[in-house]
């Protein structure tokens, strides 16, 4: 198994100088155009923009915020599972882009470099949680419940399920449960299982993005992503085998 | 294409490996009917079916959550705060360098994640072990200069009973009349201690010699009437301290409580703010009393010769040697403070003894000691402007570098300032 190899911007390459915002005000994307963009004018209008931010443009950053904020927040929210931290993260991710706009070399799409710096700010994050969750006896106490943020999660899984984007009736139960069951076990994998299950199956990113979100082969990727997924499975089946007794107590 | 020797795992007997590549592209449903079945008789697995029919189904439920269509919205604020922390960005400088490190730092899967941790760990631990050495190296400076401050304060001060203390025994065995006989240093020193004796007799017959060269200028320079222009208040006494234009001359006729003035000042009590020295370096003296006082030219110039050595007891020939006169001047922090004069030793017509007073520089330490030097030498205390400044360096004491070690209230700065014990 390769390694992940993100390729972050380095110190070196940041603006020496970044402008100030006083004079930022929130304009109009650059294609307010309702018809969806083909893939090469959201290339294009992407390297305008690293262009424009490279140019001190301050005003560029907010239409790339506001162009960006939902992607990159929904990959730390799904990361993370408590939507605070994933603004906070979201808000890192965003800082160091602009930051590091000099090192996009515009061999992988805007989206998909964004996407692996926002990956790398929630790994970080989540190693720096899981080192000081092994430190807590306190959450060791708190056992499988995780940090205890899952209620965001579920809420968001139920308000996603009752906004009635699947199928109604009972296949839209079963759907629910099983997601419900499905993030219960993504949220206890590790990290970069995770990670490569939310860019696949989450975002539905193709395996060859991917693959340079983690600097890998193709192939690599698809082998994790099915040991990924075998992991998930496994998961499933261990919880249900959790619950099992405790519904059988209840009832 | 990479294998999974152990998944999807199964107790079918004859098991092949099975490329991963294509169990991930039939979960993704890119398979056509025919590459199933060939897959699933190629592993010989019975199970297969099953559990990649569980994949598709979690693959399914993720897919559905929305997520690549925009199903989670960030909040209303991230906009701003994104530009807010840009905006601090720009004004601030870039981020810490923690924050470049984690974003330079590559997940890597191939490590386990426990092995990770550590490392992280370790890096955190090495980022603070780089700062030790330099933080053990001031450490160690500080307590090095504070030790030394502190046994230099202590030898000095354990010294200073060899050198002051005779002086002080005949200054306080009033010599106007006696005019350094030997006999009245001798009589005053029983009143001491024993240890001091021998020093004291020493001391006297220095005394004696100066005595007996100045004290004709002395009584002719009418020192009586003292080295100050005028007479202030407490408020303007402060001042005077601060700029060390301050002497507090106590006349009295009755010098009885000077000893136990000098025992309590020399040896403070806890919570008492104010002390005495009989350290008085000549030249300080000398400026605190008055420029046309011969008396005072006097004092300094027999201080300066015979004050804190054994010269004078050597001069005078064999029979005024001791063992404590001979070494006490060549070894020990005594050595180190020869220059330093007895300086409340006084042969003056009036002047009886000199302290240097060290107190707090607030109004209420200054009316402590005005109560204080009233009670026990029952005469007048007067606050004196003196013409010119006072040299009077203040001496380093450990105490005074522990200030912050001290309540609160005590953290008011200190002056010292002449007290001149005129009869």
């Amino acid at each position: 198994m390769g390694k992940w190899n993100f390729i972050a911007p380095g110190p070196e390459q940041f603006p020496a100088n970044l402008p100030s915002l006083a004079h930022v005000t929130c304009l109009p994307l650059v294609n307010p155009s309702p018809m969806p963009d083909s893939p090469n004018d959201a290339d294009a209008r992407d390297l305008a923009l690293v262009a424009r931010i490279r140019s001190g443009d301050a005003a560029a950053w907010s239409l790339l915020i506001r162009e960006y904020q939902d992607r990159l927040f929904g990959v730390c929210f799904r990361m993370v599972r408590d939507r605070e931290m994933a603004a906070d993260l979201t808000q890192d991710a965003f800082v160091k882009v602009i930051r590091g706009i000099d090192s996009f070399d515009g061999r992988s799409k805007l989206s998909t470099w964004m996407i692996r710096v926002t990956m790398n700010v929630c790994l970080s994050k989540l190693r720096a949680e899981k080192l000081r969750r092994h430190a807590s006896l306190d959450s060791i106490a708190a056992g499988s419940s995780g940090d205890g943020r899952a209620g965001d999660w579920e809420d968001l899984v139920a308000q996603e399920s009752r906004a009635g984007r699947e199928p109604a009736g009972t296949a839209n139960v079963e759907l629910r449960e099983e997601q419900e069951r499905v993030l219960a076990a993504l949220r206890e994998l590790d990290p970069e299982q995770r990670a490569i299950l939310i860019l696949c199956d989450c975002r539905g990113l193709p395996y060859e993005e991917i693959a340079q979100v983690l600097g890998v082969a193709v192939g690599t990727v698809k082998s994790r992503v099915f040991r990924a997924r075998t992991a998930l499975r496994d998961m499933v089946e261990q919880m249900a085998r959790a619950s099992a007794p405790r519904m059988q107590d209840e009832d | 294409m990479t294998t999974n020797p152990s998944n999807p795992a199964g107790p079918a007997g004859s098991r092949q490996p099975v490329s991963e590549d294509a169990l991930v592209d039939w979960i993704d449903g890119s398979l056509s009917p025919q590459d199933v079945r060939r897959l699933a008789a190629e592993s010989g697995r019975a199970d297969l079916y099953d559990r990649i029919g569980q994949m598709q189904r979690h693959r399914a439920a993720l897919r559905s959550l929305g997520d690549a269509s925009g199903a989670v919205r960030a909040p209303a604020d991230l906009h701003n705060r994104v530009l807010a922390a840009l905006e601090r960005e720009s004004l601030v400088g870039h981020e810490s360098d923690e924050i470049l490190k984690l974003e330079r730092s590559a997940p890597t899967a191939a490590v386990p994640a426990q092995l990770r941790l550590v490392r992280e760990e370790t890096d955190d631990r090495a980022a603070w072990s780089r700062r030790v050495p330099s933080l053990a190296l001031a450490a160690g400076l500080l307590l090095l200069v504070a030790g030394a401050a502190y046994w230099t304060t202590q030898m000095m001060r354990s010294a200073s009973p060899r050198l002051a203390n005779p002086g002080t025994t005949i200054a306080k065995n009033d010599t106007n009349a006696s005019a350094g006989t030997t006999a009245a240093a001798g009589s005053q020193v029983e009143q001491t201690s024993p240890t001091t004796t021998l020093a004291a007799n020493e001391q006297a017959d220095t005394m004696t010699a100066m005595s007996t060269a100045d004290a004709s200028m002395a009584r002719s320079s009418g020192f009586a009437a003292g080295p100050v222009a005028r007479e202030v208040n407490i408020d303007e006494a402060l001042s005077l301290a601060r700029e060390g234009r301050l002497a507090i001359r106590v006349v009295s006729r009755d010098l009885k409580g000077l000893g136990k003035l000098e025992q309590d000042g020399t040896q403070p009590r806890e919570g008492q703010s104010w002390e005495l020295s009989r350290d008085v370096p000549p030249a300080v003296l000398a400026a605190s009393l008055p420029a046309t006082s011969e008396a005072s030219r006097a004092f300094v110039r027999a201080s300066q010769q015979y004050g804190s050595s054994a010269q004078p007891a050597m001069a005078r020939g064999p029979a005024m040697f001791s063992t404590a006169s001979l070494i006490s001047p060549l070894i020990g922090p005594g050595a180190a403070v020869t220059s330093i004069a007895p300086a409340s030793v006084i042969n003056g017509p009036s002047l009886s003894a000199s302290y240097l007073l060290d107190l707090p520089q607030t109004e209420r330490a200054f009316d402590v000691i005005r109560a204080v030097l009233r009670d026990r030498l029952k005469g007048e205390v007067v606050f004196a402007e003196l013409p010119d400044t006072v040299p009077v360096t203040m001496t380093a004491d450990a105490q005074d570098a522990l200030w912050w070690t001290k309540p609160s209230s005590q953290w008011s700065s200190r002056v010292s300032v002449p007290l001149l014990i005129e009869r």
